[in-house]
C-alpha cells in the first residue's frame, strides 16, 4: 500500500498527462481538415497546394471548400485545365478550394454514405450519380442561382434538361459526349463497303472482316460483369429503340419498351457478337470492359466500336502498343457515325452529361456554388478542351469552341445531338439483371429473346420502386 | 450479537476492498480506456447498428425512412438463388483456398528449414506475394491471362493450345481466383510453419533416427503433433480472412462471368450498392457474421489453450 500511496501522485499524474494527451489526439482527429486539405491538395503536385488562406473573399469563412473529383488528368502533364480552375475559382470565393481526387465509383459510394458530414461541398460525378444523390436528398438545386450566372444562356439546352429534375436545376453541366460508331474507314474502303447504318448491315460487314483479316476483329464491346460501359453500351441501344426506358406515370415510372424490343437488342448487339455460329466479334474477349475495347480499337485490333470523344486524345500510355500506329489510326483511319440500327430503331444514343453538384448539407452553400460556376465557366470548359482533347469535341455551353480539327470526327456534333440523357430514376436496380441477362445471351445460355421476355417482366416489376 | 457488529465491519472490510481495487486497477482502466473508446466507435457501434439494420427495410437512397420487417429480409434471403448460389461460392472458395494454400505451405516449410544453397535468398523473396497489394497482384494475373498478349496464353498459342481472356470464361474463372488466393498465402503458411518447425529440438529427431524412424514417421510423430497449434491458428484466422475477401473478386471478376465467381461478399457490395437495399445487405453480413463466430469461437478456444 506504502507503494501505492506513495506512487498515487505520480499515477495520478500519468493519467492526466495522457487523458490530456488522448483528448488533444481525439481532437485532433476530429479537426484534422487542414492537414488533410493539404495532403489532397500537394497530390496533384502543381505547387499550389491545398487550402490557402482566406485574405478577405467572400466565401472564406474557415476552411475553403472541399471540391471531389475525378475529371482532372492525372497524366503528369501541365495542369492547364485545373490551373484555370482553380484561378477562377479564387477570382469568384477567394480561396482557392480543397481538392479530393477519387475514382467514379469511389466518389459515388463516399457520397452517398458520408453527404449528410457536409463534406465534400463540391462534387462532379456522371449523370447516374446526380439521379440518385436527388433522390438521396443530397443536392441543392441551383436554378436560380445558375440564371445569374452571366454566361447561363450558352450552356446547351439538352445538357440542362439532362441536369434538371422535376423542374429543378441539380447541377451545372461542364462535359458532354453521345455515344458513336468509330469505324475503321481504311478497312471498310479495302472491303468496298459503305459504313453499315441497319445492324443486319452490320453483322454482313463483320464477319466479312473477320474471314479476311487474321489479326483484326470485326467488333468489341464490354460484357463484363458491373462494368459502366457495358451498361451505356447497352442503354445507347434502348434509345434507338425509345426516348427513355421509363417514363414518368403520375407519381411513379412506367417501363416504355417491348419484351421483343429488348430481345432484338440482346440479339444484335450481344448474340451475334459472340454467341452465333459466326461470331462478329471475338468470343475469346468476352467478359471484359473498356480495358479490351479502347485499347483493343487503339490497337489495330478491332474494326468498330462504340465510343465517346476521349478516345482522340488517347495516343499514349501503357495501353498504347505502338503510338504512331496509333496516331495513324486516329488521323486518318478512323471514321464517326451513327450506330448501326435494329429493324425499326432509329438514331438515339447514349448521352453523356457531366455535371459538378453542391452538396445540399453542405455548411458553406454559397462558396460551393462559386466553386461549381467557376468549374462550368467557358474559360474553364476551354483550357478542359486545351488540356484533354477529347472533352472539347462537343462543347456543353455555346462561348466555348470545338477542338475538332478531323472532318473525319465532325459527326460526332451530329451524333450528340441524338443522345439522350438517363431519366432520373435509381438505375442501380436496372443494371444488376441486365448484367445477368446480357451474360447470359452473350455466353450463348439463353435465346436472346427469351431473355428480353425474362427481362421484360423484370423491368415491369421494377418500375414502382424506382 | 457478533452477527450485527460483524456486519458494518464485513461492510467496511468490503468497502475498503473495493477502494483498494479500483486504486490498484484504476491505472489500468484508464490506460484502456482510449483503445476501448476508440473501438467502441470504429468497431462495436457499426457492428450493432448493422445488426439492427438487418431488421428493416432501408433504402441507401433514403436511410432515414426505415420500417422494421422482424426477419423478413432473413426469410426472402434463404430462399434467394443468388445467395444460395453466393454461399456455396464462398465456401467451395474457402475449403479449397485453404486447404491448398495449406498443403504447399506446408511442402514449401519443408523445403525452406533443410540447409539448401540460396534458402535464406528465397525466404525473402517469398513472402513478396503476400506483401504486394491486392490491387497489383490483381493486375498482374490480369495481364498474364489477357488475351493476344498476355504471356499465358503467348505460350498456350506457340503450343497450339486454345487462348482466351480466362478470366472470362465460366468455368476457369474461379479455379482462377482460388490461384490468386493459393498464390498469394502459401508464402505465409510456409514462413509461419517453418517457426514451428524450427522451434523442435533436433534431439528429438536423433532420438527417433536411432530408433529407426524413418522421414515419414519423424514426420508423422515428431513434427506434425508439435506444428499442429500453430497449423489451427493459421487454418481458422485464413477461413476467417477467405470467406471475408472482396476485393480479390471484385478487382478481377466484379462475381462474373455468368456469376461463377459470385461470394457473399460481392452480394452483399451489389445489394447495398446496386440494388440501395441496405437492409437486406446487412441481414446478408450477419448471416456471415454468425457463420465467422464459430470459427472465432474455435479461434479463441485455441488462444486459450496457449
Amino acid at each position: 500500500m506504502s507503494d501505492s500511496s506513495s506512487s498515487g501522485l505520480s499515477r495520478r499524474s500519468l493519467v492526466k498527462a495522457l487523458g490530456v494527451g488522448a483528448t488533444a489526439g481525439l481532437a485532433g482527429c476530429g479537426g484534422g481538415g487542414d492537414g488533410a486539405a493539404d495532403e489532397m491538395g500537394g497530390d496533384t503536385g502543381d505547387g499550389s497546394g491545398g487550402s490557402t488562406s482566406s485574405d478577405g473573399g467572400s466565401g472564406g469563412s474557415g476552411d475553403a471548400p472541399l471540391f471531389w473529383n475525378y475529371a482532372f488528368p492525372n497524366d503528369g502533364s501541365e495542369p492547364i485545365w485545373r490551373t484555370t480552375f482553380l484561378k477562377n475559382a479564387e477570382e469568384r470565393i477567394g480561396q482557392e478550394p480543397r481538392m479530393g481526387r477519387f475514382a467514379y465509383e469511389d466518389l459515388r459510394q463516399k457520397y452517398l454514405t458520408g453527404a449528410r458530414t457536409g463534406d465534400p461541398d463540391v462534387i462532379e460525378g456522371v449523370l447516374s450519380h446526380l439521379t440518385e444523390y436527388v433522390k438521396a436528398d443530397h443536392l441543392e438545386p441551383i436554378g436560380s442561382f445558375a440564371e445569374g450566372l452571366p454566361w447561363y444562356d450558352g450552356y446547351v439546352q439538352s445538357a440542362l434538361d439532362a441536369l434538371t429534375y422535376r423542374g429543378k436545376l441539380y447541377g451545372l453541366p461542364y462535359n458532354g459526349n453521345a455515344r458513336a460508331f468509330i469505324v475503321r474507314q481504311d478497312i471498310l474502303d479495302e472491303l468496298g463497303q459503305d459504313v453499315p447504318q441497319s445492324a443486319s448491315a452490320f453483322h454482313e460487314v463483320g464477319r466479312m472482316i473477320n474471314s479476311e483479316y487474321d489479326d483484326t476483329y470485326a467488333y468489341h464491346n464490354c460484357t463484363k460483369k458491373g462494368s459502366v460501359r457495358a451498361f451505356q453500351e447497352w442503354m445507347s441501344h434502348v434509345y434507338q429503340h425509345t426516348d427513355q426506358l421509363y417514363v414518368p406515370d403520375g407519381d411513379s415510372w412506367k417501363l416504355d419498351i417491348t419484351a421483343d424490343q429488348l430481345g432484338q437488342i440482346f440479339d444484335n448487339w450481344y448474340y451475334q457478337i459472340y454467341a452465333a455460329d459466326d461470331p462478329v466479334g471475338d468470343p475469346d474477349t468476352l467478359g471484359t470492359g473498356w480495358q479490351v475495347n479502347d485499347p483493343g480499337y487503339l490497337n489495330g485490333r478491332w474494326a468498330f466500336i462504340e465510343c465517346g470523344t476521349w478516345l482522340r486524345g488517347w495516343t499514349s500510355g501503357d495501353n498504347i502498343n505502338n503510338s504512331e500506329k496509333t496516331k495513324d489510326i486516329l488521323n486518318n483511319k478512323t471514321l464517326v457515325s451513327h450506330l448501326p440500327r435494329g429493324e425499326g430503331a432509329s438514331k438515339g444514343t447514349f448521352l453523356e452529361v457531366k455535371p459538378v453538384m453542391v452538396n445540399s448539407h453542405s455548411d458553406q452553400k454559397e462558396a460551393a456554388k462559386g466553386v461549381a460556376a467557376a468549374f462550368a465557366s467557358p474559360d474553364t470548359l476551354t483550357a478542359m478542351g486545351e488540356d484533354a482533347k477529347g472533352n472539347g469535341m462537343t462543347p456543353v455551353h455555346t462561348d466555348v469552341e470545338s477542338t475538332i480539327t478531323n472532318e473525319n470526327w465532325a459527326p460526332f456534333t451530329e451524333v450528340f445531338k441524338t443522345g439522350r440523357a438517363l431519366a432520373k430514376i435509381g438505375w442501380g436496380q436496372v443494371r444488376g439483371p441486365f448484367y445477368t441477362y446480357m451474360q447470359e445471351v452473350a455466353y450463348g445460355q439463353t435465346d436472346p429473346y427469351e431473355a428480353g421476355d425474362q427481362f421484360h417482366d423484370e423491368l415491369k416489376t421494377l418500375a414502382k420502386d424506382l | 450479537m457478533a452477527t450485527q457488529t460483524g456486519q458494518p465491519g464485513a461492510l467496511a472490510r468490503y468497502g475498503t476492498e473495493f477502494r483498494e481495487f479500483l486504486e490498484e486497477t484504476w491505472l489500468g482502466y484508464a490506460l484502456v480506456l482510449p483503445s476501448v473508446v476508440l473501438m467502441g466507435i470504429i468497431i462495436i457501434y457499426p457492428t450493432l447498428r448493422g445488426i439492427q439494420l438487418a431488421f428493416y427495410e432501408a433504402s441507401l437512397l433514403s436511410p432515414q425512412q426505415q420500417t422494421f420487417v422482424g426477419l423478413q429480409n432473413f426469410a426472402q434471403l434463404f430462399g434467394a438463388a443468388g445467395f444460395q448460389t453466393a454461399l456455396w461460392h464462398t465456401v467451395l472458395l474457402t475449403a479449397l483456398a485453404v486447404s491448398i494454400q495449406y498443403v504447399l505451405g506446408l511442402g514449401l516449410a519443408l523445403a525452406l528449414k533443410e540447409k539448401v544453397p540460396g534458402a535464406a535468398l528465397f525466404r525473402s523473396l517469398s513472402m513478396i506475394t503476400w506483401v504486394l497489394p491486392i490491387i497489383v497482384m490483381v493486375i498482374i494475373f490480369r495481364f498474364l491471362t489477357q488475351n493476344g498478349f498476355g504471356p499465358v496464353n503467348i505460350i498456350l498459342g506457340s503450343l497450339g493450345m486454345e487462348t482466351t481472356a480466362w478470366f472470362g470464361e465460366p468455368g476457369v474463372a474461379f479455379p482462377l481466383v482460388v490461384l490468386m488466393h493459393v498464390w498469394r498465402n502459401v508464402p505465409f503458411y510456409a514462413i509461419a510453419l517453418m517457426a514451428a518447425m524450427k522451434s523442435i529440438p533436433d534431439t528429438q529427431y536423433e532420438a527417433a533416427r536411432l530408433d529407426g524412424a524413418g522421414p515419414l514417421q519423424r514426420f508423422r510423430y515428431i513434427t506434425l503433433p508439435q506444428i499442429s497449434y500453430v497449423s489451427m491458428i493459421m487454418i481458422v484466422l485464413h477461413v476467417i480472412f477467405t470467406f471475408n475477401n472482396f476485393d480479390i473478386i471484385y478487382l478481377s471478376t466484379g462475381g462474373g462471368p455468368l456469376g461463377n465467381t459470385e461470394v457473399l461478399a460481392t452480394y452483399i457490395y451489389k445489394q447495398a450498392f446496386q440494388q440501395y437495399a441496405m437492409g437486406y445487405a446487412a441481414s446478408i453480413g450477419v448471416t456471415m457474421l454468425l457463420i465467422m463466430m464459430v470459427f472465432t469461437v474455435v479461434y479463441a478456444h485455441l488462444e486459450a489453450r496457449d
